[in-house]
Order: C-alpha cells, then structure tokens, then sequence
C-alpha cells in the first residue's frame, strides 16, 4: 500500500557535495566567463580596412562586438547604421566608408553598418554590443525609410517577423507587433546581457549556418561538429543572400510608390533614432548624423511633400540638439538600386559630398 | 512555466528566499500556496477553477465523511466529481468522435456535436492525487487533514503538480505539516538531482524529438530504418523527457526540503515486463495498482481473473495517456505482453538460464515495439509504420551520430550505475565533479533553441 513509496536519491544520479558543487560551480564559471574572453586569440578577426561585417554574420552580435572593439582601437570614424551603411548593393570596396577612405586618401573611416538592422535594434545593438566604440567619433545614419509606413516603423499592431528581434526593448516601450510571450522576453532580456551567451550565437552563425548543434546534426548526421569549427570567419566580401539586382532601380521596373509615412511625433522609430543618438551622446561619443539620401525620384508626388516635410523635421531636431548633420539632397535618380540604397556612383557622390560639408570637414578634423 | 525556462529561475529565486524564511512559521504552507497557484494559472489563470474544485471536493468529501456514519456516498461524490472533470475535459471530444465514427461505419444518420475542449494542463496528475486522499480516508489508511490550506498545498504543489510523481497524501501531507531542517546538503542534492533532469531534458530529449518528430509527422516518406531508429529513438526521448522533469521535480522539493518519491528507475534496465513496469512511472504503476487492479481483486481470484484484472488495468492505463485509441492499443499491447510473459518470467528457465542482456534487449524491444502506437498521430499512421518496418527497403537513415554517442553514454552510464561498476564510477569526486560540468557546459554551449514542453504536459 502507499508506504511503500520510493524516497530513495535517484536512480541514476550524479551527486555532488556541498564542496564539490563549490568546485563545480567555480569550474562551470570559469569557462563561461572565459570562453568569450580568450576566443579572440584562437579566432583571427580578417580584418581589412573599413572592417565590414561578412553579410552571414550579420546577426552575430559577438563578431560586431569584436569590430567595434578593433576599429575603436585603430581609431577611426566609425559609420554606423543599416545596410546603407553597409553597402547592399555593392561590393565592400564601393560602400561609402570605403569611398570617403579613397577621396580622403586616408583610410580612416571605418563601415559599422548592419545589414538590415533598424532603428530599434540599432539601440538595442550598440547598447549591448557596442560598448567599445565609446568616445570615439561617430556617423550616424538616419534612414527616414524605417518611418515611411506604420510596418516599418513597427507601430502596426499585426504581428509579423521583423529583423533582428532580440536587440528591441523587450517590455518598454511596448512594439505592437512584438508579441513574444513574457517567458521569452525575459529569457531574451537576460540573455542578451551575458557574453558567453553572444559567443555562443558567434559560434553557430559562423560555423553551424545559424543552427544550433542538435539542429545543425540533423543537417549534417555523420559530420564531426568540432571539425565544423574551422577558426576561419566567412569573407567580408561575401555576397548577400539572395544576390542583389545591383542594376538602377529604373531599369530593374521599379514604380514610383506612394508611402504612408507615420508622423514624427508618433513614430517609434524617430523615438529610437533618437534615444541611440542620446545614447552615444551620452557614452562621449562625437556625433555626426547623415540624414538619407532617400531616392525622392522613386516617391510619388502626393507622398513626397510628406516626405520633405519630415526630413525638414529631422534636420530641425539635429540643429535644435547641436548635432552636426548633413540633411543629403538626393542622389541623380540613376544611382540607386532602390528606395534607400545607393549604387556605387551613388555612394561614390555622397561620400563627396559629405567630405565638402563644412559641418563634416569640422567633425573630420576634431576627430582622432 | 517549463522549469527550464528563464521565467521559472525568477520565480524560484523569489518563491525560494521567502520559503526559506517563512518554513519555521505558520505562512510556510500559505506562501507554498500561492506560489503554486500563481505556478499553474501562468498558463491560464482560469485553470485554477478546475483545481480548486478538486481540491474543495475532496476536502469536503473527507469532512462530511469524519462526521456521518455513511462514508461510501462521500468517497463516490469525490470520484464522481474528479472523473467527472477528468471526463469531460478529456475524453468528451473523443467519446463523441468515436461515436460519429461508429455511426458512420453503420451508416447510422446520426451525428454527435464534437466539444472542441483545451485540455487542462496536468489534469490527469492533480486529478488522481486528490482522490487518493479520499480514498485512503475511506480506506481508513489516514487521518483527516484539518487545515483546507495545508490540504490545498499538497494538491497543487508547484514542483510536481503538472506531471507528477502522482504523490500521495501519506507522504506529501506529513511533510507539509513538518518542518524539516533544509540543510546545505540538501541544497546540494537538490542541484544534484535538477542538473541531471535538466540534462535528460535539454541535451537529450528535445534533441531526439528532432528526428522522431520529423520522421512521425511524414512516416509513409521514410523507410525501414529510419522508422526503427525513430521509434527507438523515441523510447529514449519520452524517458529522458519523463524521467528529467521528475528529476527537476524532485530536486527542487529536495532544495525546499520536502522528499518527493523516485518515479523512474532505469526502466530500460528492466528483464521482465513485470519489472519494466516496477521501473516506469513507478507513481502511476503503484496508484493503478492500489486504486485499480487491487481492488478488482489482484491476484487474489484465481489465475484467470488475475489475467483479466492485469488486461483491465494496463487498458485503463493506456486510456489514462490521451484520449485515442492509438494509447488504447498501447495499453492492450502491454496487456497482451504482461498476460504472455508472467508466468514465463518466473521459471527458473526464465531467471536462471537467460542471460540478463537478452531479457533486457528483448524487453527494451517489446516496449520501443509498442511505443510505436503511443507515439503515432493515429491507428492508420501506427499500423503504415509497422507495415514499413517490416515490409520496406532499409536505406541510409541518416541519424546523427552525435545523438547516437549520447545515447550509448547514457545507456552504459545506467549499466554500469546498477553494476559493480558503480563505486568506480561514482565514488571518485573528480569523476562526479567532471561529469556534472560536462552537463552544464554541454547544456550553455550546445542545447537546442527553444523552450519544447514536457511529452506528459498534454496528459
């Protein structure tokens, strides 16, 4: 009857002491705190001259970490921003920190962009990830694409799949469209303050195509997992995938679109593009911001007052903080791919452009 | 709340201070309470109506019995409203599309309205633990439990309310009303006991449902031997999934110093089906062996009423597990097995001459054999697989090779935990130290995404 009930240990237990848990405890610390500290030495950073991200890694935020941390420390001017920044449609040596490189003849700027990263997550990014680049000397992108429909801008309460999730606020503000249970935003909140937890994503976006090991076996069954882990990051030159149409976006049948842009006062993403300028301000960092240049040819003309009216609005609330920017006119209608995105003329132009600014050539020269 | 989330870590790191601080006083049991309700209404706080009406059922069942001479009408009551909820939020969308089945199959022009019911998370486990206090107070086995507090506790005890160990009242109530000392030691332990079941959970379980899932979704697209090694693969990953969160159930009582019972015992270690089922979900087995096959009349009635009263229970058994008759056919399998084999396993022939490898494997055969219909999505699905096995070519089945070396660890790990071995393997403290960082260092660096739920969950 019910007193025979088994109160034994267990049946197949590992069963530490109170010391020996001390001891293990210690152990399993010592390798979680160590394993992203001393991974750097056995895992070259290919590093060329204006640092950008391979296109795979791209949501690996332990490998931005270590740019950050290698550009910061060669002391260059650091662009940071979406994959205008980092140059979608052209190859690494026609992005525009490549381009301000060769105008100035000095390679001294450095391509910090993400591609795909939004303004949420560019806080969330250089908040978290981005401690390094402190006091250095910064180029802000601003992209007034992220604001041209409530979807973009996040405020659209249908849920969908956005870009890089886990770098938004998890709790406040509230994102409409986020809407990961409590459990996982609290899972995602803790994790994301924890280093061995970044390397552990380094490690499968680098080595295990994004997958982790049970998953990246079911790919791979007879594989050795250890051999998978070559030391060697993929290319800073690797292609984005799927392969961009690099062809002007008139020639690619591209329409002119009418947007439906969200109004400053209620956008959530002017609220996090300036939030990230606030915080760089705020960690020292000398602040330059280039506004666009949005493609206004691709803009109908119903939507492009709109348009005008808020770039005015962004330039104001710059000159209103003191940030040196460059509100940028628009680039010949031939020289983009699409409604953001430059092509390599394009980039070629605005880095000129940029490097006749007065307010640029001043940021310049008070830079390191 | 998976207990191998991150929201379960916040919820214990501020459920066990308090805990820890309030044992000694009379808030211990009320603070249990709460946590515990607040524990089973995350995942929907309307679940709690269903407990509380369990719980106040069987309180009062208990009561009135303490004070009228007439007990039987209050323990039917108790099992009338617990099987009556379990019924209903279980098997009603079931009984309903098995009748329309069987209308239909005799063109009968009849149609049942089918309820669309959510199951109750763990419904199954409070369910059975409640009534057993009634029914041992009928039994005249225990006291009347006074406090409704103490009494709600153990009902919905946080740590093994959702998939058990099916605890009963003679060994939970008393703890609760206790206090025992919570050493260092039993910090220890607690920790002991949780990591592994993490362990079993995590690295083990959700990485072998890869491959079961993915082959039991699509059976009639896979061949002999990826079928085998799913099924196989899938007796593994329904104990390590069973067995780690009774180990994490077990660990975190142990660390609020409250000793919950073993429910697993290397079941696959097992040379008899007699065995096997002394050795898997030990609290189940027992609770239908003392409220089920014991009261039909056990083996008291002849042989051939023992065989029947063994079929009766491993069938309600197998209902116990879902509502479909794929679990139907699972506990009539066992049935079959058990009625074939319990005379064979106690000749001499049987435990003398066989050896104990062959019993194991035969038996670890059987059982991963009758796992098919457990884990099938229906009866056609589990018969396509069974035909497959049999009748079709054995190609490539590409299974990882680092779920196999897991397993083969695991495995030998139990051997030689219930061999001589034992003392080699675990009485040298740097072996045990290694091994429970292994774990964790293979759990930080190497588990799965994701957060999958426990099998038994939708029991």
């Amino acid at each position: 009857m019910p007193d025979k009930i088994d109160l034994r240990f267990g049946s197949n237990d590992v069963r530490l002491g109170p010391r020996e848990w001390v001891v293990a405890l210690a152990l399993i610390l010592a390798v979680i705190g160590l394993a992203p500290v001393v991974w750097p030495f056995l895992e070259p950073l290919r590093l060329e001259p204006d640092h950008r991200l391979p296109f795979s890694l791209g949501n690996d935020y332990y490998t931005y970490a270590r740019l950050c941390r290698a550009a910061a420390a060669r002391g260059k001017t650091l662009l940071v921003g979406d994959s205008v920044i980092w140059g979608h449609y052209v190859p690494k040596e026609e992005a525009l920190s490549a381009q301000l490189n060769k105008l100035s003849g000095a390679e001294r700027y450095a391509n910090l962009g993400v591609d795909g990263i939004h303004p949420a997550a560019m806080l969330g990014l250089l908040e978290h990830h981005g401690h390094a680049i402190r006091r250095r000397a910064v180029v802000l992108h601003c992209n007034l694409l992220w604001m041209s429909s409530r979807r973009h801008d996040l405020s659209a309460d249908k849920e969908f799949a956005f870009n890089h999730p886990t770098l938004v606020p998890q709790f406040s503000p509230r994102i409409p469209c986020y809407k990961e249970s409590f459990a996982d935003r609290l899972g995602i909140a803790i994790e994301r303050g924890m280093p061995f937890h970044a390397w552990k994503k380094h490690l499968q976006f680098a080595y295990f195509g994004g997958d982790d090991l049970p998953a990246w076996t079911m790919h791979h069954p007879y594989n050795c997992p250890l051999r998978a882990v070559t030391l060697r990051l993929p290319s800073p030159n690797e292609e984005p995938s799927p392969k961009p149409d690099t062809r002007p976006w008139t020639a690619q049948g591209i329409a002119r679109q009418g947007f439906a842009w969200v109004d400053l006062d209620a956008s959530l993403q002017w609220r996090f593009f300036r939030e990230t300028a606030d915080l760089l301000l705020r960690r020292g960092n000398r602040l330059f911001v280039l506004v666009g240049p949005f493609n206004e040819h691709m803009v109908k003309p119903d939507s492009l007052a709109a348009y005008q009216a808020r770039k005015r609005a962004v330039g104001a609330w710059l000159a209103e903080r003191g940030i040196p920017h460059l509100v940028a006119e628009p680039l010949p209608s031939e020289l983009y791919a699409d409604a953001s995105h430059p092509l390599a003329d394009g980039y070629r132009l605005l880095a000129g452009r940029l490097l006749e600014c007065a307010a640029f050539r001043h940021f310049g020269q008070a830079s390191p | 709340m998976l207990f191998h989330t991150w929201v379960f870590a916040v919820f214990f790191l501020i459920v066990y201070p308090v805990h820890l601080a309030t044992r000694g006083t009379r808030l211990k049991v009320p603070w249990l309470l709460l946590a515990s309700y607040v524990f089973y209404g995350w995942w929907n706080p309307l679940y709690l109506l269903l407990i509380v009406t369990s719980t106040s059922a069987d309180y009062l069942a208990v009561r009135c019995m303490a004070r009228s001479r007439r007990k039987k009408p209050w323990v039917a009551f108790s099992v009338l409203v617990n099987l009556g909820m379990l019924g209903f939020f279980k098997y009603a969308g079931f009984v309903a599309q098995s009748l329309n089945d069987l209308f239909a199959a005799l063109r009968v022009a009849c149609a049942v309205p089918v309820p669309d019911i959510l199951l109750p998370v763990g419904i199954s486990f409070f369910v059975f633990q409640s009534m057993t206090y009634t029914i041992d107070y009928y039994r005249g086995l225990i006291e009347e439990e006074p406090s409704f507090i103490r009494y709600a506790t153990y009902v919905s005890l946080f740590p093994q309310l959702v998939a058990g160990p099916i605890e009963r009242s003679t060994n939970l109530l008393r703890q609760l009303r206790a206090t025992p000392p919570i050493t260092r030691h039993d910090i220890a332990d607690g920790l002991s006991l949780f990591i592994v079941g993490l362990f079993k959970k995590r690295a083990l379980a959700d990485f072998l449902a890869l491959y079961v899932d993915k082959v039991y979704a699509m059976p009639d697209r896979f061949d002999a031997s990826a079928l085998v090694l799913a099924t196989v693969a899938f007796g593994w990953q329904i104990y390590f999934d069973f067995s780690g969160y009774t180990d994490m159930a077990r660990g975190i009582g142990r660390m609020m110093g409250l000793r919950i019972m073993l429910n697993f015992n290397n079941p696959y270690l097992a040379t008899g089906l007699g065995d096997f089922w002394r050795r898997w979900h030990i609290s189940l087995s027992s609770w239908f062996r003392d409220y089920v096959y014991l009261p039909l009349g056990g083996n008291r009635r002849g042989e051939a009423r023992t065989y029947v009263n063994m079929a009766i229970t491993m069938l309600v058994s197998g209902l116990w597990h879902g509502a479909n008759w794929t679990f139907v056919v699972w506990g009539g399998l066992h049935a079959l097995g058990r009625v074939a084999t319990r005379r064979l396993e106690s000749t001499r022939f049987y435990t003398e001459r066989v050896p104990t490898a062959a019993k194991r494997i035969l038996v670890f055969a059987f059982v991963s054999f009758a796992w098919v219909f457990f884990r099938a999505r229906c009866v056609g699905d589990a018969w396509l697989i069974v035909t497959r096995i049999f009748g079709s070519a054995w190609a490539d089945p590409r299974f990882p090779l680092l779920a196999v070396g897991l397993l083969v660890a695991v495995w030998a790990y139990q051997w030689a935990y219930e061999s001589r071995l034992r003392g080699a393997l675990l009485g040298s403290a740097p072996v045990r130290i290694g091994l429970v960082v292994a774990m964790a260092l293979y759990l930080a660096g190497c588990g799965g995404a994701g957060d999958k739920a426990f099998i038994y969950f939708q029991f």
